[in-house]
């Protein structure tokens, strides 16, 4: 299958009130493949999947999907795109039959439809036999093949997930992990962004890393090692964040310093109240002497 | 049309599993009604506290003490300080002082108007008390009054009948004196007749016995009493100027005697309250709930409507599922229609909880307004509805939300005929009132409730709240727009 660009970034700025959150960036995203955005914690990964469904405007740039501005084919996009958010979007008071159900209806599907879809995806996802379990009720592995659930219950050509395996311990995450694949081997477009690296050599068809508010990097996760000369990524990316982690360790140094010289400011403060007290009391003492 | 019922009743799935809420819709509105409904199912004011200080009693201010004694709880102020100071210091609603002279002055009323429905209400109460044992008090002094002008009239009839009786003796009397001055010229004519005689004699002169006829008669003649004829006319003149004064004196009696008359058919009420007030209540038999149930179904509709409304909102709002509806293919327009028609079903239900309750509770029937009070609790619900969900949307906390809710729903009520009388209202501030949707739904339903007001005659308010409802539902709409914009698009 020749890979073709589904969806194409155009120098794609995005800003919240003054706060500049994406400077440019470009991207082009597979179809049928596996695209991961990797970046640390606050550099902007969740806004590119929302700008990528959507949900919000860039403030400049473009995105496009199949060559079509994305606004101007926001029905097609609805229906085409499936999300699953890091907080699952679904209703904790209704089951897991309910809220597949409802998303279901929200997305125009008939009855029928909805319970073959729902028979089909609960034994997909494994949660079969959770139909009737209400969603505060569920493991926070559940949960999350619930999120997964929900995006696609109107059977999406694209899978938009993001960071779907945060705050799980391993095992869950391997699941979660699996179902990915599964997901991959039906024909769907992934798109993910995570903050674990392991995971990224294991099911990404292509990686894009985010930094400093662009794509840095952007290819197949092999060459991009190859490109750094380094065995995994841990070491891809302490050489792209090279410049930030020396800022960020000066700062600390640099904190820790302010926190010393503060504390002995504050303890030479002390001795020297403690010896005024003293010699206050020494001439007290002498003045009672001469009485 | 699927998705709007799909989201009615996702949004009642998710209402109903908190049992705390569930409970807090059906049980908050029944609890209300038990209370409220046992509560004002009386026609009468109770445990109302009336302070009184007499400086100088008398039969007057103590029978006017007994009968406001009747129906309220009366408390003896020690002075008239202590009467006012009561009032102050909550002990009484209202103090009398009934001063030492009632006729010379006037009854003071304390009364803390800062309570100012209770202190008119009191004022009126103890008013009519004490105007009613007055006008009792007045009967009985015009009736002895009357009485008294009939006893005059009595004497005043015999005293003219006796009058009549001396002119008719005097008549007599002046009659009899003519008599005598007549005859007394009958004598004088016998004189000259005598007189004739003796000139007669005088020619003839012809013996002395004739002449001694002569001296007879002239000693006849100077016999006769003359003179007493002019005493005799002089009497008749005065007896006739006796009677013409006794006659003046009839007359007056006379005129007295029919002033007196006219007030022999007058009943003693009619003096002492001339203009009799009937006051016609425009709603016989009713009682305090009856008066108090429009109100209290516009503040169900204000609460149930504003809070439902506002929390609804900000419950989809701040759900984590909230962003997953925004990027289905469902419009805007059937989420925000799926929440109104949630409040809508939610408040019909409490008002279906109310209505029930007030049938098995206190035996209220609605029966044939029933379909014209849900006419407009609906128009009204839903502009509180979507008042609440424009609040809903405009903030991004729970605690600003219902802070904000409740406080709109207190300044409506604050700008309303519920606490304070609107006419009490200054200015603009009136004008604005006027226009409050709460006064407007309170005047409906109390026209409906009350008086059965047909719909025909509410056209101008139904259109004021219908005006309402499309002005809330763009401005609502707008801002669930703007904000998904804010949020995201």
């Amino acid at each position: 299958m020749v890979d073709s660009e589904l969806i194409t970034f155009k120098d794609v700025k995005k800003r919240f009130g003054k706060e500049e959150v994406l400077s440019s960036v470009n991207l082009e995203i597979p179809e049928n493949k596996v695209t991961c955005i990797v970046g640390a914690s606050g550099e902007g990964k969740t806004t590119i999947l929302k700008l990528l469904i959507g949900f919000y405007k860039p403030s400049k740039g473009k995105v496009f999907y199949l060559r079509d501005n994305i606004f101007k084919k926001a029905r097609k996009v609805e229906r085409d795109f499936g999300f699953a958010s890091e907080d699952c979007s679904f209703y904790d008071n209704l089951t897991v039959k309910e809220n597949l159900t409802y998303f279901g209806r929200l997305h125009h599907l008939k009855g029928k439809v909805i319970r073959e879809r729902i028979k089909e995806l609960t034994k997909f996802v494994s949660l079969y036999d959770a139909l009737d379990t209400l969603a505060e009720n569920l493991s926070i592995g559940m949960k999350k093949r619930l999120e997964i659930a929900c995006s696609m219950i109107h059977n999406p050509k694209i899978l938009v997930m993001d960071e779907p395996t945060a705050d799980l311990d391993p095992l869950l995450r391997k699941d979660i992990l699996d179902l990915i694949k599964k997901i991959r081997n039906e024909d769907t477009t992934i798109i993910m962004t995570t903050q674990i690296l392991n995971e990224v050599e294991d099911i990404c068809d292509k990686l894009a890393v985010l930094a400093d508010k662009e794509i840095k990097e952007e290819g197949n996760p092999s060459s991009i090692k190859q490109k750094y000369g380094k065995n995994d990524f841990n070491g891809v990316f302490e050489e792209i964040f090279s410049e930030r982690l020396q800022k960020r360790k000066e700062n600390i140094d640099e904190k820790e310093k302010k926190n010393s010289k503060e504390k002995s400011r504050g303890m030479s403060g002390k001795i020297k109240n403690a010896s005024s007290n003293l010699n206050f009391i020494g001439k007290m003492k002498e003045k009672r002497k001469k009485k | 049309m699927i998705n709007l019922f799909s989201v009615i009743v996702k949004n009642f799935k998710t209402l109903g599993r908190s049992k705390i809420s569930a409970a807090a819709i059906v049980l908050t509105p029944l609890l209300i009604v038990l209370l409220a409904g046992l509560a004002f199912d009386s026609s009468s004011f109770e445990g109302i506290q009336v302070g009184v200080y007499d400086e100088n009693g008398n039969n007057i201010t103590e029978s006017i003490i007994l009968n406001i004694e009747e129906d309220l709880d009366t408390h003896e102020a020690g002075s008239s300080i202590e009467c006012k100071e009561g009032v102050e210091k909550g002990d009484f609603q209202i103090c009398l002082v009934f001063p030492e002279n009632l006729s010379d002055n006037k009854l003071k009323v304390f009364a803390d108007d800062s309570r100012m429905d209770l202190a008119y209400f009191l004022i009126n109460e103890v008013s009519t008390m004490v105007a009613t044992e007055a006008s009792e008090i007045g009967e009985d002094r015009a009736s002895s009054l009357l009485n008294t002008t009939k006893e005059v009239e009595g004497i005043l009839i015999d005293q003219k009948e006796e009058i009549s009786q001396i002119i008719n003796d005097l008549e007599a009397t002046k009659s009899s004196g003519e008599d005598i001055s007549s005859t007394l010229s009958d004598l004088s004519s016998i004189e000259d007749d005598l007189e004739d005689l003796k000139s007669s004699i005088d020619d003839i002169e012809t013996n002395d016995s004739v002449s001694g006829i002569k001296g007879d008669i002239d000693s006849i003649i100077s016999s006769l009493p003359l003179e007493s004829s002019d005493d005799a006319d002089e009497v008749v003149g005065d007896i006739q100027k006796i009677i013409n004064e006794l006659e003046e004196i009839e007359s007056i009696l006379g005129d007295a005697i029919k002033s007196l008359q006219k007030y022999s058919g007058i009943e003693p009420r009619e003096i002492s309250s001339p203009v009799a007030t009937e006051i016609k209540s425009l709603t016989p038999e009713k009682t305090n709930w009856d008066y108090l149930f429009p109100t209290f179904i516009s503040i169900v509709v204000l609460f149930g409507s504003l809070i439902l409304g506002s929390v609804i909102v900000m419950k989809e709002k701040k759900s984590k599922a909230y962003f997953r509806n925004f990027i289905t293919s469902t419009s805007d327009l059937t989420f925000f229609f799926g929440i109104y028609l949630t409040c809508i079903i939610v408040l019909f239900l409490q008002i279906g909880v109310v209505f029930a309750s007030l049938y098995f509770i206190i035996n209220m029937s609605l029966g044939g307004i029933i379909g014209k009070l849900l006419l407009f609790i609906f128009i009204s619900g839903t502009i509180f509805i979507f008042l609440g969900m424009f609040i809903g949307y405009l903030f991004s906390s729970e605690e600003t939300t219902v802070l904000t809710s409740i406080s709109i729903a207190a300044l409506l009520i604050f700008f309303s005929n519920i606490i304070l009388p609107s006419e009490a209202i200054s200015g603009t501030f009136k004008n604005i009132a006027n226009y409050n949707p709460l006064v407007i739904t309170n005047t409906i339903l109390r026209r409906i409730i009350l008086f059965d007001a047909s719909i025909s005659s509410l056209i101008y308010e139904t259109g004021i709240l219908l005006g309402f409802v499309l002005t809330i539902f763009i401005l609502a709409f707008g801002l669930k727009i703007m904000t998904k914009r804010r949020a995201g698009l």
